[in-house]
């Protein structure tokens, strides 16, 4: 067998700086192919606010291939990006991202990555980029590891010591295959990191155009965001078509519906990202590379035939619950003693909604009380069918009463001022009998899919163990946020089946310096076994 | 161990040669080789895992084997061979292979999986589908994994819908992917199978009565989809979506079969307040009684006991309580029945006229429920719920009755004396062992007692234990093995006088069976077998009283073995037309030891004709017979069809009497070497049409039954504790014929059918009426019915009810004359050339539903209805009776002479 060793320095770690302004992010590995996870960790050395959005993207020149937000606490910020298994070849931007008041966001990272798509000969590919010149200091932990000779499926603890260190400190640990490969260099940005606004960091930002149909324009009026999730409600004033609105965070993906303080037809699209171009690296070339497309590609096989596909698993998120208060009334429809069609159910019943026939449709209005007198707001009601918002009342009010099952209402004052402006006009909330029913797109506010926050990623990553399927993963060890108390962080991790050299690298933020340590050794087969 | 500490400014100085040492044990390490093992080994016939653990022994290579893969027995012959060359040689003639991984994994899986170079995409599949089968989520059901997708074939999706409150299978739902135009439907246990391409689709989903749902898939491979379904108020907008998929009378291949939902029967009015299937059986076409407080019914011609009625698959030989004034199944128990009326599938057999299958319904396995009634004679409970969370559940039902009061009221000293009380009990056990394997048990229980006037009374009870094994091999094969025990009892009761006695007999059974269902594509086959061996107790008859004068006395118990041997087929030649058969073998023994008695003329056994009595161990008796069965349907069009339907069937035990209808302690007698066995052909032809988008179903069908040595007795005959009862009885042939038509309205406001019957019913028997063709005691030329539900909206809702018949045949004394001029002899007319009156009636039913805004898990609801409405005193009989002035007069007996109001409270908690 073959023994390789690579010199310390390897890129495992990229960096900008730009004044006092500095943020790094540590990668798990120099390069990946499709299908593997990018798992990455932020320092914000200087972002002194205590919680933050930061939205973080890997993109092609044209095309964005993942984004996520981040909610970061003390600067830290860690997550993972799944790489589609079709992505091509090539030189990949990794962006992080922190957001002005008008909605453009201000890049604190922009750095390459190297993807190889397994697919394609490795000799029509790149290899990787060299690091900037960095502001790196390397070996300033001290590195035991338990054990002389580490063998397959050896558990290992491992000590780590680091000087000139406070009480608690983040250190972002990994453990990894060590990657032949040539030396390479690649020009990585410096930016700065400009003044923010505080009101937007801690939201999740949906900015887009809003394009009113048919009718005059209206500046500098109220634009409203639903989310069916955890019943959102955002608002913001769109000057003119473009307009910036602030989420609630949540985890996952969410359906957020928009409607304009008139009622009037809209439609909404997203601002689409001008991605960075990619910039003028230098490459280059691996000679390896093949071998390891090779293997990876060999190593999908045998995962395949075990179902064993590496896939990262996501902690639960706390779902954010904006609104919980119990309706201000409710009709169950289905024990009225009355057949027809939703309005009648305004007619035979006393509510403070009013749903009332027109010569053209129907008209509705919510009543409501303060200092003993009754009054309508002036606003129209909003109603959530299901899982959608429409305030479509010619739709609504026909729908066969044998549909509905409930109707929730929400008409007092103190319960609308959770709602912010969106719900001045009152909400209603109906479930129907099929709850598969989904109002017909026409009737649906227009509404876009956001990405809200990533789940926090479970730490320490390892490989999945089991003795009847090799374990094969090229990363042994991932903890972006481990706490070195007084200076000593101790773990330990369980060699794969898979032999050769490997490498422990250790990584700390100080003072505005990224300071690394590499301590490489050998996963050697047990001859005797 | 090694540790690392640099100095900054140290790093700095010494990093260019700390580069050059690293390139230069970089190179090093590349001349280094690991030392590569070499074995020499010989071994025959050792397992692929045995070779593995040798080699593991002796080497640092970590073997793997692909999961689930059948690995075969292999010889090894190796001269200090290195590893991949001792498993390529090894592995050369089998359908294995390996690879290897950097330097010391080794995974050996199937050649073609390790030759195969997956797509993005198959990994993209993988990864989605990754230990789950079937996922649910906010937006979609994910079915099957990339593994068990098999290239060039579509995936498989198989799965079960039932009902969500109680876990009921749902038989007949449809499923439809309208982008494809694919659909098809559940059967009788709720199972479907349909082949989908891999992809995203919307699957409708609708029964009647339930919420349609319109439920998202993704198909990636073989897999597993089970749906729940709501029960759901239905209104007219709904109904001509639902009524779309309601063709089932146009697209089955079956004629002469009715199914009643107990939804229907439920809204109708019922009789003090019980809901009954029986009941409800009786407004169908082709079906009728001889009149109020009949135990049992007829089926186009067939008498009471020519009906099989069964509980799953016990057989039930006498459903009825109180004298047949009501049914013993309870309603809220019964998930549904089933009336095959003559044209029985192949799977079914034992009786020459029709089968009723009921079905009591599993428990609920997610949840708690209670379902009951409190009426004014009578009430019901049930309770089911999960022993162990959709794995087992457990029913359990009872019903009693409280009537005495009712008869305290009545001012007539001879019914204020009387009692009637009854009770049904239900246990039933199921558990799911896994998705193929589930096992239910149960325990079924009436019971009786009746006394009149403290003259006479009448006990009787029934106990049948039953359990069914279901196994499903593979996605298309399910196995039944069903066995059953079951004692039914009776006694007479003689309360007073000097013949003060009891009149004992039973019925005892035990019977086995096995069903083997196969569905594939248009074809769907039953093969099975079943045995059952009989020990009946035709009667006992001991005095009760010392004061007693009679003398008792017992008869002969009788075994036998009633064995079937079948086959059913039904195929969709092409979507017009369908057609189904079967064969059904069957072999009957009359087994001893027995004593019996022998006849100058065995072919007419009298008792004049008496030569011997004996007895005889080992088969006094056997036959056997071959029943085909067939039937077709061709449809016309998307609403028409023409069905056509043959079966021959045999029955080898026989009910006798001599009344109008059979009492509880009428005995069973088995075929034996004086009384053959009843046979008959049964031919149906129908037209089927369905209007205005399924709305509307109408049928017309026209039958001819035709029956051989068929029973009668002979005048005067003395059926009880009677040992050679071959002497009472003759037999000759029966035929019906008659025309069905029926229009029905299922769904909205007012819906309900009318159904109309012109059937005549004759027997002809050598001894009777000179040989000539008479009709039946329960031939009723003309029968109508007409029901109407109104459902005024979910709280409010009227059922009408109006029935009308033709009266039955009687016999009644047209002349007398005078022995020595002082007896007076009655002369009789021929057998039933007279006719009682007309039946008719009206009922009508108010239901009160659940209340304004009441909780929507605790139904309850008020029935209010009165049972003949014109209170017509309908006969029942008609007699002679003398008159005070010494005169004859006819007097009509009317069993239930007035109108019958009944409040029921019902409660159901869900």
């Amino acid at each position: 067998m073959k023994k390789h060793f690579l010199s310390s320095w390897l890129v495992i770690f990229f960096f900008t700086c730009a004044d006092a302004q500095t943020s790094f992010v540590h990668f798990d590995k120099p390069y990946y192919f499709s299908g593997e996870h990018i798992l990455y960790s932020l320092s914000l050395e200087d972002v002194t606010l205590e919680a933050c959005m930061v939205q973080v993207s890997l993109e092609s020149s044209v095309d964005i291939i993942q984004e996520h937000f981040h909610l970061s606490e003390s600067g830290q910020v860690f997550g993972h990006i799944k790489i589609p298994f079709d992505v091509p070849s090539g030189i990949f931007i990794y962006k992080a991202r922190l957001f002005r008041p008008s909605g453009i966001a201000v890049e604190i990272i922009n750095t390459p990555v190297s993807i190889f798509n397994d697919q394609v000969p490795a000799d029509s590919i790149y290899a990787w980029q060299k690091p900037a010149d960095q502001q790196v200091k390397n070996g300033v932990a001290r590195i035991s590891l338990g054990k002389s000779l580490v063998h397959p499926g050896d558990v290992v603890p491992v000590d780590v010591e680091i000087g000139n260190a406070n009480s608690e400190e983040f250190i972002s640990v990994c453990v990894r295959e060590q990657p032949n490969g040539q030396e390479s260099s690649a020009n990585v940005r410096t930016l700065t990191l400009p003044e923010v606004d505080n009101r937007y960091l801690q939201i999740i930002p949906v900015a887009g155009i809003r394009k009113v149909e048919g009718r005059a324009r209206y500046n500098d009026n109220f634009f409203f965001g639903v989310s069916n999730q955890a019943l959102q409600f955002a608002k913001c004033i769109v000057p003119e078509d473009a307009f910036v609105m602030g989420l609630a965070p949540f985890y996952g993906e969410a359906f957020v519906q928009f409607f304009d303080f008139l009622s009037r037809p809209t439609q909404v699209s997203i601002i689409e990202q001008v991605n960075s171009p990619v910039g003028e690296f230098t490459y280059g070339v691996d000679l390896h590379l093949e071998k390891r497309r090779q293997q990876y590609q060999q190593r999908k096989l045998i995962n395949g035939l075990f179902d064993h596909l590496e896939v990262m698993e996501d902690a639960p998120g706390e779902r954010v619950e904006l609104f919980s208060r119990a309706p201000d009334f409710s009709i169950d429809v289905q024990d009225l003693a009355i057949t027809g069609i939703f309005a009648d159910v305004f007619r035979e019943t006393v509510t403070p909604l009013k749903y009332r026939k027109k010569r053209d449709g129907f008209e509705v209005k919510m009543l409501y009380e303060k200092d003993n007198i009754r009054n309508y707001y002036r606003t129209d009601p909003i109603f959530k069918v299901n899982d959608y918002y429409t305030q479509d009342y010619n739709y609504l009010g026909e729908l066969p009463l044998g549909d509905v099952r409930t109707v929730h209402i929400y008409n007092k004052r103190e319960t609308l001022t959770q709602l912010n402006l969106i719900g001045s006009g009152g909400l209603v909330i109906v479930e129907m009998m099929d709850r598969q029913f989904a109002l017909p797109d026409e009737v649906k506010l227009p509404g876009l899919s956001i990405s809200g926050i990533q789940e926090p990623m479970v730490t320490p990553v390892r490989p999945l163990q089991s003795n009847d399927i090799p374990s094969m993963n090229p990363r042994l060890f991932w903890d972006p946020a481990a706490i070195a108390n007084d200076g000593t962080y101790s773990f330990e991790f369980t060699a794969g089946d898979q032999t050769g050299d490997f490498v422990i690298e250790i990584i700390r933020v100080q003072n505005g310096i990224c300071e690394q340590t590499h301590f490489p050794f050998e996963i050697t087969p047990k001859l005797n076994n | 161990m090694i540790d690392m500490k640099l100095q900054i400014p140290l790093l700095r100085v010494i990093r260019p040669f700390l580069v050059l040492l690293m390139t230069f044990l970089y190179f090093t390490a590349l001349t280094q080789v690991l030392p590569t093992p070499r074995f020499s080994l010989q071994a025959n016939r050792i397992t692929v895992d045995e070779l593995r653990s040798i080699i593991m022994g002796k080497s640092y290579y970590r073997i793997f084997i692909q999961p689930d893969i059948d690995t075969p027995e292999i010889s090894v012959k190796a001269d200090n061979e290195t590893v991949p060359e001792i498993l390529r040689s090894a592995l050369a003639c089998t359908n294995l292979d390996f690879i290897t991984y950097g330097e010391t994994i080794i995974v050996i899986g199937l050649r073609s999986d390790l030759k195969t170079q997956q797509s993005a995409s198959y990994y993209q599949a993988l990864e989605e589908s990754l230990s789950v089968s079937v996922k649910e989520d906010e937006s979609e059901f994910v079915i099957g994994t990339i593994d068990n997708l098999v290239p060039g074939q579509n995936p498989v999706v198989t799965g079960e819908i039932s009902d969500r409150e109680n876990d009921e299978p749902i038989i007949g739902a449809t499923m439809q992917i309208r982008s494809l135009g694919i659909g098809t439907t559940t059967d009788e246990l709720g199972k479907f199978e349909i082949q989908l391409p891999p992809g995203s689709y919307s699957l409708d989903l609708q029964y009647i009565g339930y919420r349609n749902q319109q439920i998202p898939i993704k198909v990636i491979g073989n897999g597993r989809l089970d749906l729940t379904m709501d029960k759901g108020a239905v209104t007219l907008d709904e109904v001509v979506v639902e009524a779309q998929s309601r063709d089932e009378n146009v697209q089955s291949v079956q004629v002469g079969v009715t199914r009643v939902s107990m939804k229907d029967i439920e809204k109708l009015p019922s009789f003090l307040g019980e809901v009954d299937v029986i009941k409800g059986l009786l407004l169908q076409p082709g079906v009728s009684t001889i009149g109020e407080g009949s135990g049992g019914f007829n089926v186009r011609g067939g008498n009471v006991d020519q009906n099989l009625i069964m509980v799953d698959e016990a057989i039930i030989f006498n459903a009825s309580h109180a004298l047949g004034f009501f049914s013993s199944f309870n309603s809220d128990i019964v998930s549904d029945a089933t009336l095959y009326k003559g044209n029985l599938p192949a799977n079914f057999g034992g009786r020459v006229a029709s089968v009723l299958d009921v079905n009591i319904r599993d428990g609920n396995f997610q949840k708690v429920g209670l379902k009951g009634g409190l009426g004014v004679v009578s009430s019901r409970f049930t309770l089911d719920m999960p022993i162990a969370k959709d794995k087992t559940s457990i029913l359990i039902s009872g019903r009693s009755s409280y009537s005495d009061w009712l008869l305290k009221q009545i001012n007539v000293p001879e019914v204020k004396n009387s009692s009637a009380f009854f009770y049904d009990a239900n246990l039933r056990l199921t558990h799911r062992f896994n998705e193929r394997n589930f096992i239910s048990v149960s325990a079924y229980s009436t019971q009786d007692e009746f006394t009149f006037n403290e003259e006479f009374g009448f006990d009787y009870n029934t106990l049948a234990l039953q359990a069914n094994y279901q196994k499903l091999f593979g996605n298309n094969v399910l196995s039944t093995l069903s066995v059953v025990k079951s004692r039914y009892e009776s006694a007479q009761l003689d309360l007073a006088g000097t013949d003060m006695s009891t009149l004992d007999i039973a019925n005892d059974y035990l019977k086995i069976k096995e069903n083997v269902n196969i569905e594939q594509g248009g074809l769907s086959a039953d093969i099975g077998a079943s045995v059952i061996l009989y020990n009946l107790e035709p009667g006992s008859l001991t005095s009760s009283s010392t004061e007693s004068t009679i003398i008792p006395r017992t008869v002969e118990e009788q075994d036998g073995i009633e064995g079937a041997l079948y086959a059913n087929i039904s195929y969709e030649l092409n979507p017009r037309l369908s057609v189904s058969g079967g064969l059904r073998f069957t072999n009957f023994r009359f087994l001893g030891p027995t004593r019996f008695y022998t006849y100058d003329d065995p072919s007419n056994p009298t008792e004049t004709g008496i030569l011997d009595l004996m007895e005889e161990d080992g088969t006094l008796h056997q036959e056997s017979n071959i029943e085909p069965r067939f039937s077709s349907r061709y449809r016309m069009d998307e609403s028409t069809s023409i069905k056509f339907g043959y079966a021959r069937t045999t029955q080898y035990i026989n009910q006798i009497s001599n009344n109008e209808t059979p009492t509880p302690t009428s005995i069973w007698q088995l075929t034996n070497q004086y009384i053959p066995s009843t046979r008959s052909h049964n031919f149906s032809l129908g037209l089927f049409k369905n209007f205005d988008q399924n709305l509307w179903i109408t049928s017309g069908e026209v039958f001819y039954r035709h029956i051989d040595q068929l029973f009668d007795y002979r005048d005067f005959a003395d059926l009880i504790v009677n040992d050679h009862l071959e002497t009472e009885l003759v037999n000759g042939t029966g035929r019906a014929y008659g025309l069905e038509l029926s229009i029905r309205r299922q769904v909205g406001t007012i819906n309900g059918w009318l159904n109309y019957t012109y059937s005549r019913t004759e027997r002809r028997i050598d001894e009777i009426n000179n040989g000539a063709w008479y009709p039946a005691n329960f031939d009723k030329p003309h029968d109508l019915s007409i029901v109407t539900n109104i459902q005024l909206n979910k709280r409010h809702q009227f059922s009408f009810n109006f029935s009308f018949s033709s009266g039955r045949p009687i016999t009644i004394p047209v002349d007398r004359h005078f022995l020595e001029d002082q007896f007076a002899v009655l002369n009789y007319s021929d057998r039933n050339a007279f006719r009682i009156p007309d039946y008719h009636r009206l009922d009508i039913a108010y239901t009160l539903g659940q209340g304004l805004r009441k909780s929507k898990r605790f139904k309850t609801s008020w029935t209010l209805s009165v049972y003949n409405v014109y209170a017509r005193k309908n006969a029942f009989s008609v007699f002679l009776q003398q008159s005070s002035l010494g005169q004859p007069e006819i007097k009509r007996l009317a069993i239930l002479g007035s109108a019958f109001p009944a409040l029921t409270f019902n409660f159901e908690l869900l």
